[in-house]
């Protein structure tokens, strides 16, 4: 007789409502597209059911705040930090479905929407999950949804992009699942919080490092990040801005789970240096490179490499409020990256198109409003004030400093360094006069980006003088 | 380290062993090349192309349909087993993965995915 | 740190309308200017005037006095802690805000006549109404980064509008040169603001003086002081800083009027008598503030001596007074600077309105050598000058009488009788030179048709070294401004200032009462009571008064006699031409300041840009700047070199990325 199964109870299901009813929206939209005529109103049709599934999906994630509980047996971390991660996560899906009102073309959008709203589910669940078993599964739904999201294009690029990352990611998969099984050798158990309690052994250290491998793929740190640059810039801008956020939500939420809550205090800083190390790393090869880039995708490709960096050096030294600090930033980097990703969105005719920095020239002259904004994003991803960037930055130095990491905040001071004379390339570039009849000047039909920068500028802004509130009311990790 | 050393050796050996095969013939074998020996070998028929030749990309889609549906009524086994002890939340839960799953075929039949165009 | 209450809390909406008004009239008129047109001067005249209305409809919000507290605190919003931004509406800033609102309204109104016909008439009045709520802000906020935003943005104000005829060389580099020096007092000021946050933890005015005993060492108190007083110095136009001042009188006259003699300059004395508890608790910067505004006090009298150009000779006078007040406040004689802050606001507008009034009539001449005889082509202008002089010169029953004696006698109190003697010294000296440009300007015959070099005016390279400019711009003056005005004042220029010149006499009454005047009633719930070293002077007060009115009687006689009697005005061109020529090279150059700074900064500087420019910039900098964009630019291009776009390759990093993390783990894991 095998033993009784343990009753789900509705507090588990209530855990998983929000992404279930992102799910369901995702069908929902295919449901409806079976039945809509050939037209551009197909389109809108799948982005509004899954705009209302993000909202009503949103509004029940900002429920969860505060109330924190293990569910399915702990497989789950319902509510915590993965609050403020899920809401970024699906502020990142919404504002990428609007760039270009879907991906793909008319009869292609409802299955790629699908797909988006399928690929943001497995991020939640990573950024929730408490057990090596459901950050895998969440891995695999984000990524597996990407493979053919980067592919969505006729371009050649596009599938080569896509390809690219089905092959990396995967080898990067396998490394994380060999850790996963090294680690489950080691404890007897899938539960992060096992790990903690098992004694140290070369399993656990060597586990750990493997599946810290995999999660460093996933954030694109440098010698990991080979292939961010060609699937960014193969991949429609849409599926770019969303990688550029979602996956990075995922994964922190994983990270900051194994390295607060699963890690014994004891080895922790020694398995989790090779992680800063590479921070390190990013952050001054991601800026170098973007110096040399001509692409704006693949410059945001860079610079996102740079900025994750930044991100995870806040958690050096494991202080309280670095996990803290680093979703802040990661809030911050959303506005700021997805704010520039609508700038460029409007610039362009085909959302699948590609910009050179080129069409940046005296954008000031041509289109005043957009340049503005471009310029506010660009000096908050800088880190001037006063953007959120400026103080997600100095959060992240204090604590670094704090810590006791010296090392790493010259590093990230000299990355930042960097990176002002690559994003001022482009503010440069608006405010000069040009000859208009040289530049590749296109604009776009729709006009949702322009409520994704009005959103993010504001947000940016008040996340740049309020720095104390917004920060605090992040959950510290437990 | 005790439970994991007959591993560790295995693993030892089987790295030395294709070592070995691989680089012991490239040292012992003689070479003596000539336009017969270096054709592909291939009964009776003289090679006309490379080996990886293009096929239609029809057999994938059908390929990977088949596989999908047959792997995902392939799970049908372990909850029939179980059905008892799930009970009716293994129901349920079954009910949920069938919509899910014709949603999926329907999708396909409507888009013409089940077509020989 | 404690908190410390500043003023009692609530809401005052009107306190918003008096701050806000005039910066809703600057944007209006800067937006609408061209729409407007003549409009625009009437338009910024009303706003500023309804804000003084407010602020007099206010008044017992700001005298209002409670449990200690004085005056009405509104917070608006606070940021980190310790850095909260609010209003305060106590005793001293409605003194100032009066001033500011009140002089403001008539200067506006008198500029709608004499910028008439000008081609930016609105703009002119956008900058004047932006200056009146950069000038609100310094003295309505209550902490200190207000004070300093408030305190940069005057400056701008006044650099806009020392500039405003840009046209003009000379107008643009005194415009630059007075905000180089502002800026350098914005930097003091920041320095200060940095040591008050470091060491109380908070901006609040409140905080800062409740905790300041505790925070602060002497040492420290005395930097912090210091800090601040370089602001007011530049401000404030005080020896060593005050070079910009005089050239300043580039800018039109009403500018000249407000910003350079009633409100701006004044700052420096707001300033340290908002900070009277920090004044108050260290001696050494009581000391050192009350000397420098006795020097620059007798500094700009003995320069208003060598002056021909009559806003240059009201420029030194006002650098003069200023002296007074700051010694004042330097020494801890607060109310008494504050008094002749008041009572200098209405007679030196009134003296340049009337200074205005002339050159408008004189198109654009400046030179009281070109002048003389103006009493009765001009009746209106020489009367209100007269009462302006009286004032200034402290004669008994003028308001200006009262205010410097009470510094004179605040000095003595204090225990500072070598301020004193200074003090009493110069107020004989600025008797002479007022009485000097009274009778050269308004006495004996017209000489505007004689010839310049008869006068000893040499051109180009006499004088100033605006005059040359100016006169190779009179031409294009004349033409913008027309030619048909060169007549009587119309009443919206003399009707401003005849409404001075009842206050030019009268405010100065408020002190009449000693300890029991209206004047220190209304202050003494304001400023720290004196010292205890304050003894009781040597010499009574009223010994005092006749001791100061026989130095000014003195030199109102000498000016009489050089320029006054009968045979002196006959034969004023010979005069004048002889004087010019006799002048001390130490005041036609006003001391060498200028050469000095030249000299010690200038050419310096000057040389160590060639220097830099030659040498360190294209060689050091930019030669290190181009080896690291260089070897940026050749890392950028290693890392694209591995970014071949092959995966096999993409695979390969991963791979080796693999081997390290294994290798690091294997020996940690091994470790344990």
């Amino acid at each position: 007789m095998s033993p009784p199964i343990p009753y789900v109870n509705s507090a588990d299901l209530h855990a998983l409502l929000p992404t279930t009813v992102i799910a369901a929206a995702g069908l929902l939209a295919l449901v409806v597209d079976l039945f809509m005529s050939a037209g551009r109103a197909r389109r809108w049709i799948a982005v509004a059911i899954a705009a209302a599934g993000l909202v009503i999906a949103g509004v029940l994630t900002a429920q969860q705040y505060g109330h924190s509980y293990p569910a399915f047996g702990g497989a789950y971390m319902q509510g915590g930090f993965a609050v403020v991660l899920g809401e970024i996560a699906i502020f990142a899906t919404l504002v990428s479905l609007g760039l270009g009102i879907g991906i793909g073309r008319d009869d292609q959008v409802a299955g790629t929407t699908a797909i988006v709203l399928w690929s943001t589910c497995g991020a939640l669940l990573m950024a929730g999950a408490g057990n090596l078993m459901m950050i895998f599964l969440g891995l695999e739904l984000l990524s597996l949804g990407l493979y053919c999201l980067c592919a969505m294009s006729v371009r050649s690029a596009a599938r080569e992009s896509g390809l690219k990352y089905l092959l990396l990611s995967s080898m990067a998969s396998g490394f994380l699942l060999y850790g996963m099984a090294l680690l489950f050798g080691g404890t007897g158990s899938v539960a992060l919080a096992a790990i903690s309690a098992a004694p140290p052994s070369p399993l656990i250290a060597l586990g750990a490092g493997l599946f810290l491998v995999g999660i460093a793929f996933k954030l694109s740190l440098v010698p990991f990040h080979s292939w961010t640059p060609d699937v960014y810039e193969g991949a429609p801008l849409s599926v770019t801005a969303y990688m550029s956020v979602v996956t990075k939500a995922g994964a922190l939420g994983v990270l900051g789970r194994f390295a607060y809550a699963a890690l014994p205090p004891a080895t922790a800083n020694a398995i989790l240096l090779p992680v800063w190390t590479v921070a390190a790393i990013s952050m001054i090869v991601g800026n170098l490179a973007a110096l040399q880039q001509i692409d704006m995708k693949r410059l945001l490709a860079y610079s996102g490499i740079g900025q994750v960096g930044y991100i995870v050096a806040a958690f050096a030294g494991q202080t309280p409020l670095g996990l803290r600090y680093a979703i802040f930033y990661l809030a911050a980097y959303t506005f700021m990256n997805l704010g520039a990703f609508a700038v460029v969105a409007l610039m362009l005719k085909d959302a699948d198109g590609s910009l050179g920095v080129g069409a940046f020239a005296g954008l000031a002259y041509r289109r005043p409003w957009l340049a503005a904004a471009m310029t506010f994003f660009l000096l908050s991803l800088a880190g001037l004030p006063p953007t959120a960037g400026f103080t997600g930055k100095i959060l992240i130095l204090a604590s670094s400093v704090g810590a006791g990491y010296w090392w790493l905040s010259v590093l990230l001071i000299a990355g930042t360094a960097i990176s002002v004379y690559v994003y001022f390339k482009i503010v440069r570039a608006m405010f000069v006069r040009v000859d208009e009849a040289h530049v590749r000047a296109e604009r776009s039909t729709n006009p949702l980006p322009w409520i994704s920068i009005a959103v993010c500028a504001a947000a940016v802004f008040v996340l740049g003088i309020y720095p104390l509130a917004p920060s605090d009311i992040i959950p510290l990790a437990k | 380290m005790t439970p994991y050393g007959p591993v560790a050796i295995y693993l030892a050996v089987a790295l030395a062993a294709a070592l070995l095969f691989t680089v012991l013939p490239g040292l012992m074998a003689q070479r003596k090349p000539n336009a017969v020996k270096s054709e592909a070998y291939e009964c009776g028929v003289e090679p006309t192309s490379d080996v990886s030749g293009r096929f239609p990309v029809r057999f994938y889609l059908i390929a990977m349909l088949f596989v999908v549906f047959d792997v995902e009524a392939a799970s049908f086994y372990p909850w029939a087993v179980q059905m008892h002890q799930l009970r009716v939340f293994g129901l349920l839960e079954m009910i949920v993965f069938v919509i899910v799953l014709g949603i999926g075929y329907a999708y396909v039949w409507k888009r013409g995915g089940f077509q020989w165009r | 740190m404690t908190h410390t209450p500043l003023g009692i809390e609530g809401s005052y909406p009107l306190l918003y309308l008096i701050w806000l008004l005039p910066l809703a009239g600057a944007v209006i008129l800067w937006t609408f200017g061209p729409q407007l047109r003549s409009l625009g001067g009437p338009v910024g005249a009303a706003l500023v005037g309804t804000a003084f209305v407010a602020a007099l409809v206010s008044w017992n919000d700001a005298t209002q006095i409670s449990d200690k507290l004085g005056g009405a605190h509104a917070p608006m919003v606070s940021w980190l802690p310790g850095f909260a931004f609010g209003l305060l509406f106590d005793r001293l800033a409605l003194v100032w805000t009066l001033i500011i609102t009140g002089v403001g309204f008539l200067i506006h109104v008198y500029s709608i006549g004499y910028m008439s016909g000008d081609r930016a008439f609105a703009r002119f009045f956008a900058f004047l109404n932006f200056f009146v709520f950069a000038m609100l802000t310094l003295v309505l906020s209550d902490n200190f980064v207000g004070l300093l935003i408030g305190w940069g943005l005057v400056g701008l104000a006044s650099y806009f509008l020392i500039g405003f005829w840009f046209e003009r060389p000379s107008a643009v580099a005194a415009a630059r040169k007075a905000f180089v020096i502002n800026v350098l007092g914005d930097v003091g000021i920041l320095f200060a603001v940095i040591v008050i946050v470091t060491k109380v933890g908070s901006i609040g005015y409140g905080d800062v003086f409740g905790n300041a005993a505790q925070a602060f060492t002497s040492g420290e108190l005395f930097v912090v002081c210091l800090a601040l007083f370089v602001g007011c110095a530049a401000k404030s136009a005080q020896v060593p800083l005050h070079t910009w001042l005089p050239d300043a009188m580039e800018g039109p006259t009403p500018v000249s009027a407000l910003i350079h003699a009633a409100t701006m300059v004044t700052a420096g004395v707001y300033l340290i008598a908002r900070c009277a508890p920090l004044w108050t608790a260290s001696a050494e910067a009581r000391e050192l503030v009350g000397v420098i505004g006795a020097l620059t006090a007798i500094a700009g009298a003995v320069l208003g001596i060598a002056q021909w150009d009559i806003k240059r000779i009201l420029a030194y006078s006002t650098m003069s007074q200023i002296g007074y007040m700051i010694m004042a406040v330097g020494v801890g004689a607060f109310s008494a600077g504050v008094l002749h802050f008041l009572t200098h606001a209405f007679f030196k507008a009134e003296l340049f309105l009337g200074a205005g009034i002339i050159i408008h009539n004189l198109a654009d001449e400046q030179d009281v050598r070109r002048m003389g005889g103006l009493r009765k082509q001009m009746p209106f202008a020489f009367i209100a000058m007269l009462v302006g002089v009286l004032a200034i010169c402290g004669i008994p029953g003028f308001s200006g009488y009262f205010s410097k004696d009470a510094i004179l006698y605040g000095t003595l109190q204090h225990g500072h009788p070598i301020l004193y003697a200074v003090g009493v010294i110069t107020a004989g000296i600025t008797a002479y030179y007022m009485f000097r440009l009274l009778f050269v300007t308004f006495f004996g015959q017209f000489r505007g048709n004689v010839d310049a070099s008869d006068l000893g005016i040499r051109h180009p390279d006499s004088g100033t070294p605006g005059q040359a400019a100016r006169l190779a711009h009179e031409a294009e003056e004349r033409e913008h401004h027309g030619s048909g005005h060169a007549h009587a004042p119309a009443w919206i220029m003399s009707a401003p200032v005849a409404v001075l010149i009842p206050f030019s006499i009268g405010i100065g009454w408020l002190a009449i009462g000693g300890e029991n005047s209206p004047w220190q009633t209304f202050f003494a719930p304001v400023f720290p009571a004196a010292p205890a070293t304050a003894d009781v002077a040597p010499i009574p007060e009223l010994l005092s008064g006749v001791i100061v009115l026989v130095v000014v009687a003195a030199g109102i006689a000498l000016a009489y006699l050089r320029y006054g009697t009968k045979a002196a005005l006959g034969a004023s061109v010979a005069r004048l031409r002889a004087e010019t020529m006799k002048m001390p090279p130490v005041l036609v150059n006003r001391y060498y300041f200028d050469a000095a700074i030249d000299a010690l900064f200038v050419k310096p500087a000057a040389a160590a840009g060639r220097f830099f420019g030659s040498f360190v910039d294209p060689v050091v900098i930019d030669g290190g700047v181009r080896e690291v964009a260089h070897s940026a630019t050749w890392l950028g291009h290693l890392f694209r070199s591995f970014q071949t776009g092959l995966v096999r390759g993409y695979a390969l990093y991963l791979v080796f990325g693999v081997a390290c993390f294994v290798v690091y783990y294997a020996v940690i894991g091994a470790g344990k």
